[in-house]
Formats: C-alpha cells, sequence, structure tokens
C-alpha cells in the first residue's frame, strides 16, 4: 500500500526538521529542496569555496549537490546527520574535480581567487544555530597543536595523499599518519555530541 | 565494553580509515574487527562525522542571490499541458447587423490568432529553456569528463616519450604470496637508467617499509638491486636504476616489500615476478 504523499504546508516549512523536508522533497515539494537549500547553502557553498578556490566553480558544485540530492537522495537519516552528509558529498565531488583540473590552470585560478569576497551576513535565527556549531568547531580546533590542526586540514580540504603531505610539510611519512590520527581522535572526542 | 574502554589501536585503526591512510594490514585488522563487533561501525560513524564537521568552522561563504533560483527552476516539474482553449461560441452572424458580424468575426480571429501564437511562444521558450539547462548540466559533466581524459593522456605521454626515446627491456609481473592479485609490467629504459612500473592491486606500504626491484642479469652472481619506489594512486611509477647493468635484458625481475632500513644486499618478502618471456 502506498503511503500517502506527505506535503508540508508552506508555514510548516521553516520549522520542520531536515528528515521531514527530505519527505516531502521526496514527494515533489520544490519548497522542500528550497528550504533545504536556505539552510545548508552556506556551509556547502563555503566548503566548496575552500577546496576549489573560484567562486564560479564553488557555485556550479552546489548546484550540482543539490541537485543530486533532489534527483537521487542518497542520504540516511540513520547514519548520521544532513549537514554531514552533504559535508561528505561536497568535499568528495570537489576534490574529484580538483584532482582533474590542469595543474596550470589550477594554478593559475588559485592565484586570482586567493580570498573570494562573497561574503554575507547570515539571517539571525540560521545564524544563531549555525554558529554555536561553528563556535564548538572553532574551539575544539583551537585545542589541537598548531601542527594537529594544519595537517587535519590539509588532509581534508586538499585531497593530498599522505606522501604528498609529508613532502610539503618535510616530515616523515610516518609522522603524517600518527599526528593525523591523533588530531582527529581529540576532535571526534570533542565534537562526540555533534555527531 | 564501553566506548571509552575501546583499545587505543581501535580508535588508531577508526581514524586512520576517516583519514583514509590505512595500510594493507591495518585495513585487514578493521575489516576483522568490525565483522566480529558490528556495533563499532557507530563509532567509526563518528570518526567521519568529526572530520565532516571541519567545514563548520570556515567563514561562511554566500553564493549568488541567483543560485537558489536556479537550482529551483532546473527541478520545476515540466509546465502542464496548455489548458484547452473553450470553444468559441457560434457567432449569431445572421441576427445582427452584417458589418457589426464581420467585425466581431475579424476581433475574434485576431485575438485567437494572438493568443493560440503566444501560447506557442511561451511553449517554445519554456522548452528551449528546460533543453538549454539540461545541455549546460550535461556540458558540465562531458567538460570534467575531458579534463579526466587530459590529464589520463598527459600522464601516458609523459611515459610514451621516455620510451620511444631509449632502449628498453620490458617484463611481465604478476603477484604472489599475500599480493597473488596484483599483476603490472616494467619497463627500463637503459637511455635514461630509469625503470617505469604500471601496477594493478599493489598496495601503499607503511612508512617503514619499501618496494625493492631486483634483476637476474649475467654480469651479476646474486640478484642485483635496482631501486626501490613507494606506489602511488594507480600512477605509473618511476625510479632511477642505480646502476647501468640493471637497463640489460634480465633473465626474471623480481619485487619485494623490505624494511626502509633494509640492507640493499639480499631482498625481503617476495611479492611479484617477471612472467617468462611468451614464444
Amino acid at each position: 500500500m502506498h503511503s500517502k504523499p506527505e506535503t508540508l504546508a508552506p508555514d510548516c516549512l521553516q520549522t520542520a526538521a531536515d528528515r521531514d523536508l527530505l519527505t516531502a522533497m521526496q514527494q515533489g515539494q520544490v519548497e522542500a529542496l528550497r528550504e533545504i537549500y536556505r539552510r545548508y547553502e552556506r556551509l556547502v557553498y563555503s566548503l566548496a569555496c575552500k577546496v576549489l578556490k573560484t567562486p564560479e566553480e564553488a557555485e556550479d558544485l552546489t548546484q550540482e549537490i543539490f541537485l543530486k540530492l533532489w534527483q537521487r537522495p542518497n542520504y540516511n537519516p540513520d547514519r548520521g546527520t544532513l549537514s554531514t552528509y552533504l559535508c561528505l558529498i561536497t568535499r568528495s565531488r570537489a576534490i574529484d574535480r580538483l584532482r582533474s583540473q590542469g595543474a596550470r590552470y589550477r594554478l593559475v585560478q588559485r592565484w586570482h581567487h586567493t580570498h573570494p569576497d562573497r561574503s554575507k551576513v547570515n539571517p539571525p535565527l540560521e545564524q544563531a544555530s549555525l554558529g554555536e556549531q561553528a563556535h564548538r568547531v572553532r574551539a575544539a580546533l583551537a585545542d589541537l597543536a598548531p601542527a594537529e590542526q594544519e595537517i587535519l586540514e590539509i588532509a581534508y580540504y586538499e585531497g593530498l595523499s599522505q606522501s604528498q603531505i609529508a613532502q610539503r610539510l618535510e616530515i616523515p611519512l610516518g609522522t603524517v599518519k600518527t599526528r593525523s590520527r591523533q588530531a582527529l581522535k581529540k576532535l571526534r572526542r570533542r565534537l562526540q555530541d555533534l555527531t | 565494553m564501553t566506548r571509552s574502554d575501546f583499545p587505543e589501536k581501535w580508535h588508531d585503526l577508526f581514524a586512520g580509515y576517516a583519514l583514509g591512510n590505512l595500510t594493507p594490514a591495518e585495513q585487514a585488522e578493521l575489516a576483522q574487527l568490525l565483522q566480529a563487533i558490528p556495533d563499532l561501525q557507530q563509532t567509526l560513524r563518528e570518526y567521519e562525522a568529526a572530520l565532516a564537521q571541519l567545514p563548520q568552522a570556515l567563514d561562511p561563504q554566500v553564493p549568488g542571490s541567483d543560485l537558489e533560483e536556479r537550482i529551483l527552476q532546473a527541478v520545476q516539474p515540466s509546465p502542464a499541458s496548455p489548458t484547452p482553449a473553450p470553444e468559441l461560441a457560434a457567432v449569431p452572424l445572421f441576427s445582427r447587423p452584417y458589418w457589426w458580424a464581420l467585425g466581431g468575426a475579424i476581433t475574434a480571429g485576431i485575438w485567437l490568432f494572438l493568443g493560440v501564437d503566444n501560447l506557442r511562444l511561451r511553449q517554445a521558450v519554456t522548452t528551449q529553456t528546460q533543453a538549454l539547462k539540461s545541455a549546460q548540466q550535461d556540458l558540465t559533466l562531458a567538460n570534467d569528463t575531458i579534463q579526466d581524459l587530459q590529464q589520463q593522456q598527459d600522464q601516458a605521454e609523459t611515459v610514451l616519450t621516455s620510451l620511444r626515446n631509449s632502449q628498453k627491456a620490458v617484463y611481465a609481473l604478476e603477484g604472489t604470496g599475500d599480493l597473488a592479485t596484483a599483476a603490472g609490467s616494467v619497463v627500463t629504459l637503459a637511455g635514461e637508467s630509469k625503470a617505469i612500473l604500471v601496477a594493478h592491486n599493489l598496495p601503499p606500504l607503511p612508512a617503514d617499509q619499501v618496494y625493492r626491484f631486483w634483476a637476474d642479469v649475467e654480469t651479476a652472481e646474486a640478484l642485483m638491486y635496482c631501486g626501490e619506489f613507494t606506489p602511488q594512486d594507480n600512477e605509473p611509477i618511476q625510479w632511477s636504476l642505480p646502476s647501468v647493468a640493471c637497463t640489460a635484458p634480465a633473465a626474471q625481475v623480481l619485487i619485494t616489500i623490505d624494511p626502509v632500513t633494509a640492507s640493499t644486499e639480499s631482498g625481503g618478502e617476495l611479492v611479484m615476478h617477471s612472467l617468462p618471456a611468451p614464444g
């Protein structure tokens, strides 16, 4: 027996849980996608900018991520939050793109777009919620030794292999593994309740 | 057992998994662990999720204000079939003065023509816009694929240039022991004193180990040490050959796994060997 389509009333969208928005979106409710986009556009776009460095490519990837969410939502709420899922697929796709770009093109683009100036102020409510989470993550990162923070960010945002990281930081390969794992273990302890 | 009781080694494996830097031995160990205690999947996901929190700390950036509408337009369902135009009421031509009926008919005809034409134009514009969006998405995907292929072509051309310009010996390799599924080919280039290996299923090694290449050449009584390498992401691997003798045709070539600090007088565990030349 087919379940009844779960369409959310327009005035419920802003307060609906992510899980309910996704269900409504899967039933074809475009406004549910709009609400999901408004909640996570900054997160997805900021991550895309951080990895890809150019606003144009970051916008293109942001569009791709939300269209894929609409067309083939593989997200399983039992495996984690929607924000975690979006970060996972955005990072994965961004690094795929980064690796597929020619080295010269990438260098030129990065030279011209080191600091994309597209930041705006978040709406107050969303800013409060995201701001709290951002504060927690920043505090957790600040608790790491600078070398641990650096290696974790290189590994996450640049998609370099362990040997490339070792070469970049001029440290032994074994140190790369030990240091990055140590950093992640600390981060996980600090953020356990957010995950 | 509670999570805090987990051995530190387990947490190392979870963190290494999330970071993608487990060695083959660690991967096997983690797989066994997860098979024995499926509940550990949850902890593994916590590590992945902790790493995925990093972007939360980024300074928020906002995409262009038109992106939202672009995305929503792309997912809008096709417009429903236009409502059929209502049938025109029969104009009582013969109940009115002729000039009035004629004027009415012309006016109605003009309105009908404009209405139908306008509708057709709007449908055409909508169809073209959707086709354009679809084509743009296809183009983006095609460009990504082209870039991937160009990168692969660049790598292949580098290898081919070396192959064209040197005297070479080619060996087909097969895996043995723990690496029985490994396979590949290695070429030694006399002109450049280097070797190029293309291998499949040759896993990365722990930091304290390295693959070493050995050749059974006529001029040496024992196997000759011919350099060492570490594989990287299924790309062709190149390394310098330490001796000219390594470029001479060899009866057999071997690959071993050795500690980085081990002497090059003799090899460690044998993992690949060359196949006899056909014919």
